[in-house]
């Protein structure tokens, strides 16, 4: 059994050692083509982004705001978040640009459905405004569905942690292929194994590129 | 001029590192940084300031082979914006220091 375990370590690490030289090298070489054509990308994205503005401002955004991402070359990730960021804000800053609405005729008051008979405009309202900050829905009836009731942000932890659980999941990948192995191979779980290496190699692919285009 | 801008948190934010030295023009990353602003929503809050007439802008006036750097467009605040940025402020240390006044610094009475 102690032969086995050795035997099965020492393959396991050889596997491992293999696995980290071949993903590390074609990370490193993804890498270095991504860095190369990530400043493109935030360029491109800025005009594009500017050319939804208002006609007389574009020219002047779209020059201060590829200005800005070349001052980030050396840091082609940060250029793309800020690129991403410009052309984000590109409904709100047009709302802002945008010449002032002219003034509303007077409409005739609202005949729809939609609404509780007898209520008036501003109950509904109120109604509307203490379901938006109880974070529900009038159909979802007390439902606390995820999508429906929670905050933003709280959706945004949420997310984050799942990421991490996931992240942290593959990352040891090795690691259990590594204790499997060392507890004694069983040629049933080939297909395990085969795929604990893939996951290892993305995992290495995807840090080496990290690395490269310095998001590490 | 325009009329009184919306003084939302990101809007206050850059007044108060305008209002650190009034005198001094800041180009926009610049002015991000500082505020804690991120791209997307600095510049709608700039052009809403520019728009009231509290910012001007203009670009930077460097050859940029001299300066080894992109020329920038720098924004500077006006008169009036001044005087109204401060009263925002002003205005708006008054309402915390009533609702939050643990997150406001005392205020320090004349000897």
């Amino acid at each position: 059994v102690t032969l086995v375990a050795f035997g099965g370590g020492v393959v396991g690490l050889i596997l491992l050692v293999t696995t980290y030289i071949v993903s590390r090298a074609a990370g490193t070489v993804i890498g270095r083509d991504v860095a190369g054509w990530l400043p493109h990308l935030s360029r491109s994205l800025v005009v594009q982004a500017a050319r939804h503005l208002p006609e007389e401002h574009r020219l002047r955004y779209e020059e201060e705001w590829r200005r800005h991402v070349s001052e980030f070359d050396d840091r082609p990730l940060t250029a793309l978040v800020t690129a991403l960021g410009y052309a984000m804000s590109v409904p709100r800053l047009g709302h802002e640009l945008a010449p002032a609405p002219k003034p509303a005729r007077a409409r005739t008051p609202f005949r729809g459905g939609g609404h509780i008979e007898g209520e008036s405009k501003p109950a509904r309202v109120t109604a509307r405004l203490a379901r938006l900050r109880r974070g529900s829905r009038p159909s979802a009836g007390g439902s606390t569905a995820w999508s429906s009731s929670v905050r933003p942000q709280q959706r945004l932890v949420e997310a984050v942690l799942i990421l991490s659980a996931i992240v942290a999941r593959l990352a040891t990948a090795p690691l259990r292929l590594a204790h499997e192995l060392m507890e004694g191979p069983d040629p049933s779980q080939f297909p395990r194994y085969v795929r604990r290496v893939a996951i290892a190699m993305v995992v290495i692919l995807l840090t080496s590129i990290a690395f490269r285009i310095r998001i590490i | 001029m325009g009329e009184h801008p919306q003084m939302t948190k990101q809007t206050l934010s850059i007044l108060a590192v305008i209002l650190e030295d009034p005198t001094v023009a800041r180009y926009g990353l610049e002015l991000g940084e500082a505020a804690g602003l991120k791209s997307g929503t600095l510049y709608p809050a700039l052009a809403r300031l520019e728009r009231a007439g509290w910012l001007t802008s203009y670009w930077e006036d460097v050859e940029p082979r001299e300066a080894g750097r992109p020329r920038r467009r720098m924004y500077e605040i006006t008169g009036t914006g001044r005087a109204c940025a401060q009263a925002a402020l002003d205005e708006h240390l008054a309402v915390l220091r009533v609702r939050q006044p643990q997150r406001v610094a005392p205020k320090v009475l004349p000897a």
